[in-house]
């Protein structure tokens, strides 16, 4: 056990309360989103050689966890017909609980996103990452991440209905902006 | 009149023509740009989103899960030359 491994594993330590928030926003189930992490762990420390020190480690290990992540993906949408309906089957169960609603509606919205524009929305406008960053834990153009962020936004603000920025200030009273959503589904 | 260097110019250093991505969003075009307060909204919830996680303190599983890696050698090439 070396001096450097234990730097190493402090700086993994120093990395979970990141990694349990990129998975919780990506996957958007709080109990999958740690089995994510401790996967990523995991495959981290029993990778570690491949790691090389001076580079950045938060990006590798995202880029471990959002593999695990799309495999998993893959692998239920092989299993299971409706993977998004996970996130839609919480739009029957939100009701009228105020004051939690405009968080709740956005991370239902977020959910219902396709994954990779989630993912680069999630890279570039929480975790700080750059897009050239972004790209490279993606394993895409700079240009695609950009694509996806714009269009995860603009998705994002059709759900929400808040296209334009004067149904904005309707967000901000709770009710209106889901009565008006509401109002646009029925 | 000096030479002109737009926003376009920024955006061909982007490489390549670029996917089919990003030629459906050329296609888009400024129309469908979101205004710069929705991005904000946007961006506001997203952050508090994952801020919201970001500050839980670290789950007592992953202490154990890192003890318990510790006690192994990491696995690999590097692992294995010497003590």
């Amino acid at each position: 056990m070396t001096g450097q491994q234990d730097a190493l594993r402090d700086a993994l330590v120093a990395t979970i309360p990141n990694l349990r928030a990129f998975a919780v926003s990506l996957c958007g189930q709080p109990a999958l989103a740690d089995d994510l992490v401790q996967e990523t762990l995991v495959k981290a420390w029993t990778n570690l050689d491949s790691f090389s020190v001076g580079t950045n480690l938060r990006a590798w290990l995202f880029t471990i966890l959002r593999n695990v992540y799309f495999s998993e993906l893959r692998k239920r949408r092989r299993e299971v017909e409706d993977v998004d309906g996970v996130f839609a089957s919480r739009l029957s169960v939100r009701g009228e609980q105020a004051g939690h609603m405009d968080f709740e509606d956005f991370r239902t919205a977020l959910g219902e996103l396709p994954a990779d524009q989630r993912e680069a929305l999630i890279l570039v406008g929480a975790s700080g990452f750059s897009y050239e960053e972004a790209a490279a834990i993606a394993g895409c153009a700079v240009g695609t991440v950009k694509s996806r962020v714009n269009r995860g936004r603009r998705r994002l603000s059709e759900i929400l209905g808040i296209e334009d920025e004067t149904a904005l200030s309707a967000m901000d009273e709770p009710h209106a902006a889901f009565d008006a959503a509401a109002a646009g589904v029925s | 009149m000096s030479e002109s260097r737009d926003a376009l110019g920024a955006a061909s250093t982007g490489g390549p023509a670029g996917g089919p991505e990003q030629a459906a969003d050329r296609k888009a075009g400024a129309a469908a740009r979101l205004g710069g307060e929705v991005e904000n909204a946007i961006g506001r919830r997203l952050k508090a989103m994952y801020d919201d996680v970001l500050n839980e303190p670290v789950p007592d599983r992953f202490l154990d899960l890192l003890a318990k890696l510790d006690r192994k050698e990491p696995s690999g090439g590097a692992g294995g030359d010497k003590a």
